[in-house]
């Protein structure tokens, strides 16, 4: 893959996620993890970019075989767990659940001209809580430090989901 | 003070912040590859101090030290 793409090719990402959807390999998509946070807190360094997709393939594999034959034919590369746009790695993660919902929930933004979807924050901290790593309660601080949180809704997703902000 | 900044970072338009987080990628990718090549020139250097711990058995001996006592 040349070296047109910047260090994170975002728009190249959200537009091959689009062209799933439009070929009906997936039925929606948001983008979530870190790069979703950093849609609403400060920069922070992360090294791939999570696809959060509800798949059109309803069987156990998500019909992630046809989504990867579709990107590496566009050019992407397997390495291991990610796909690799030009040297950016790339997670496609079939959502369920709570994930699902964040997908459905997602704030439709638009990213250097490409439509796309973002998790909004407080499916992104119920998530982080839901996952509980060290760095997702480092998320989670940030994300109540430095965004404005819709409480209400917070505490519905954490109640339906049965699951608990640190110290709280 | 820093969690003001922190905030005013925070409310940068999207495409800038991925910006500036591609910028971070490469400044931690340049600093891993000085980071090898540092690593090189220190192996680079301890192989020229096992060399002359090697060469220094033949060298230090007694019987070389006779043969170079007339200079």
């Amino acid at each position: 893959m040349p070296d047109e793409f910047s260090a994170i090719p975002l728009a190249h990402v959200l537009r091959a996620a689009n062209e799933l959807v439009s070929a009906g390999l997936i039925k929606d998509y948001a983008l979530g993890g870190a790069l979703a946070a950093i849609y609403y807190t400060e920069p922070i360094t992360t090294y791939d970019a999570d696809i959060i997709f509800v798949a059109s393939d309803k069987t156990l594999s998500a019909g992630i075989p046809a989504i990867y034959s579709h990107l590496q034919s566009k050019g992407w590369r397997v390495e291991r767990e990610h796909l690799l746009i030009g040297n950016f790695p790339v997670q496609f993660l079939a959502a369920f659940g709570l994930t699902e919902e964040a997908v459905r929930e997602a704030k439709p933004v638009q990213y250097e001209g490409v439509p796309a979807k973002v998790f909004r924050p407080e499916y992104i901290i119920a998530i982080a809580a839901s996952v509980g790593r060290h760095k997702d309660l480092a998320r989670i601080e940030q994300m109540l430090d430095q965004v404005k949180i819709d409480k209400a809704l917070l505490d519905d997703i954490l109640r339906r989901y049965s699951l608990q902000l640190p110290n709280k | 003070m820093k969690s003001e900044f922190r905030r005013d970072l925070a409310h940068q338009p999207f495409e800038e912040k991925i910006h500036k987080v591609g910028e971070l990628i490469s400044l931690s990718r340049k600093v891993n590859a000085d980071a090898s090549n540092d690593s090189e020139e220190n192996t680079a250097f301890n192989g020229a101090e096992l060399s002359e711990s090697v060469l220094g058995r033949d060298w230090n001996c007694s019987e070389e030290d006779a043969a170079w006592l007339n200079l």
